[in-house]
């Protein structure tokens, strides 16, 4: 969890007092403008970026995995060395059943027939799955995406959406968008990350099961919400 | 397949018109052969020649190879602890620049005083030549990591030495396969100008050999077979750059 993090760099406030717990199994999004700070934010829950004075309880004390706006596998290797690489970095020979499991994934995303290919025979869609699997392997308490889905167009962003929220339902996430509709579709809570020196504002809550539907009662009315907090912030 | 057939068809015309024009030329103008033989007497050279040619080209060869291992050898070593090391990254790059800076052509006498006429100044010549541009090539690849795949590395648990060998040097490779694309154009250069200084064979040293007797034909063998080896040596590399870094070839293609 985060308590009352700000983070001060070159005498400025590029974030201020967030906090934000992370819920078992939960679904968490924070909506913002470009620029923000959001991706800053969770790279340094990711322990990614460290630079400027942060104050504040930032508890990482537990795996954490880390998905980038692009799916960045790595173009030399082929789709389950890339998959491996959470064991092959850490000087680690994959197993047997590391493998199994790699391929069990691989089946589960419905690109099982792409084992031997290389990042560059695939599409957007297909790179995105390796990257989720690739996720997966790290057996992560909290799994951080900074908007997974913004390369991919309209169709294959909702299939990857219903395929990501599928796979990843136990799981803790924290994601990052900019998309108020992705944001109340996925999440079982929405952040608005807002302000001067920008702060995390509770947005919503959401009931209905995920993968929801852009045109529900209460997808609309999130979104109203959700849409006045943004525009607010603009003024 | 069908498209390189295509290519060396068109290759072949070329060369087959350029001759045409070279031996036209000659005839027309009555140009003497020690100004400028026609290809017949060249190609009258290469055949019966042949075994000098021979000789000669694979003492070149030699070297040009020599150099190009060395020189890659050096440039990567140098490339990698550019990149590892702050201290060394301080000294060593203004050194770089100076060294270039320095007419390798100017200190070949030198080269030739210290280490005699035989095989070393040579090759040694073409190693500093050719460390160059490979070792500006790789250090820059591995400076320019994307940084997303380290950011992946990092979050997955590798430590510096893993992420410098699994992930800058793989990512750096398309760099520092243009880099010996480079020192595969500059090793038969390097070579030659070895033996101009000071040789008692070699492609370079025929070339000077036969000029200084008037013997035009004959140096016009010799550069034909360095033309023919030099090319050889650049496509050969090419083909091993583009299979090595099979994931980049869209890439590559563009480039050449």
């Amino acid at each position: 969890m985060l308590k009352n993090v700000s983070l001060k760099h070159n005498g400025k406030f590029l974030f201020k007092d967030i906090s934000l717990p992370f819920k078992k199994g939960s679904w968490v999004s924070i909506l913002g403008e470009s620029g923000v700070g959001k991706s800053t934010l969770i790279r340094i829950i990711a322990g990614l970026d460290n630079f400027g004075h942060i104050t504040g309880i930032v508890n990482n004390n537990f795996k954490v995995a880390w998905m980038g706006q692009e799916d960045l596998l790595y173009p030399w290797l082929n789709v389950l060395d890339n998959i491996l690489l959470p064991i092959t970095l850490k000087n680690k020979k994959p197993t047997t059943d590391e493998i199994n499991k790699a391929k069990r994934l691989l089946n589960k995303v419905g690109i099982r027939n792409k084992l031997n290919q290389y990042p560059n025979q695939l599409s957007g869609g297909q790179k995105q799955r390796v990257a989720l699997v690739r996720t997966l392997m790290i057996d992560a308490d909290l799994i951080l995406m900074d908007e997974p889905f913004s390369a991919l167009d309209a169709m294959t962003k909702r299939d990857c959406q219903n395929l990501f929220y599928e796979m990843l339902t136990d799981k803790t996430v924290v994601m990052v968008t900019h998309d108020v509709m992705e944001s109340t579709r996925l999440s079982d809570e929405v952040f608005v990350m807002i302000g001067e020196a920008p702060y995390l504002k509770k947005g919503v809550s959401l009931k209905q099961p995920a993968p929801r539907n852009f045109n529900s009662d209460e997808t609309i009315q999130a979104s109203k919400k959700l849409w006045q907090m943004l525009e607010k912030s603009y003024v | 397949m069908y498209n390189n057939m295509l290519k060396l068809v068109k290759i072949f015309w070329g060369i087959l018109i350029f001759l045409i024009f070279w031996q036209g030329l000659v005839v027309f103008f009555k140009i003497p052969e020690f100004l400028l033989p026609s290809p017949i007497l060249v190609g009258d050279v290469l055949v019966n020649k042949y075994s000098i040619l021979f000789q000669d080209a694979k003492i070149t060869g030699i070297e040009i190879i020599l150099g190009m291992i060395f020189g890659s050898l050096l440039g990567i070593i140098n490339g990698l602890l550019l990149q590892i090391f702050k201290s060394f990254r301080s000294v060593m790059l203004p050194m770089l620049v100076v060294s270039q800076a320095i007419p390798i052509y100017a200190i070949a006498p030198i080269l030739v005083l210290w280490l005699g006429f035989d095989l070393a100044p040579k090759v040694v010549m073409s190693t500093i030549i050719i460390f160059f541009p490979v070792t500006t090539a790789f250090y820059d690849g591995l400076r320019q990591t994307k940084k997303g795949y380290l950011d992946i590395a990092k979050t997955m648990g590798a430590n510096n030495i893993t992420t410098l060998f699994k992930v800058r040097c793989r990512s750096a490779l398309p760099a520092l396969g243009s880099g010996l694309r480079v020192a595969a154009a500059f090793a038969p250069i390097s070579a030659i100008v070895g033996e101009w200084v000071g040789a008692s064979a070699g492609l370079g040293y025929r070339m000077l050999y036969s000029n200084a007797r008037m013997q035009t034909d004959d140096m016009f063998g010799a550069l034909v077979v360095l033309v023919v080896m030099s090319l050889f040596l650049y496509y050969f590399v090419d083909w091993l750059v583009r299979k090595t870094i099979h994931w980049d070839n869209d890439d590559l293609r563009k480039k050449c």
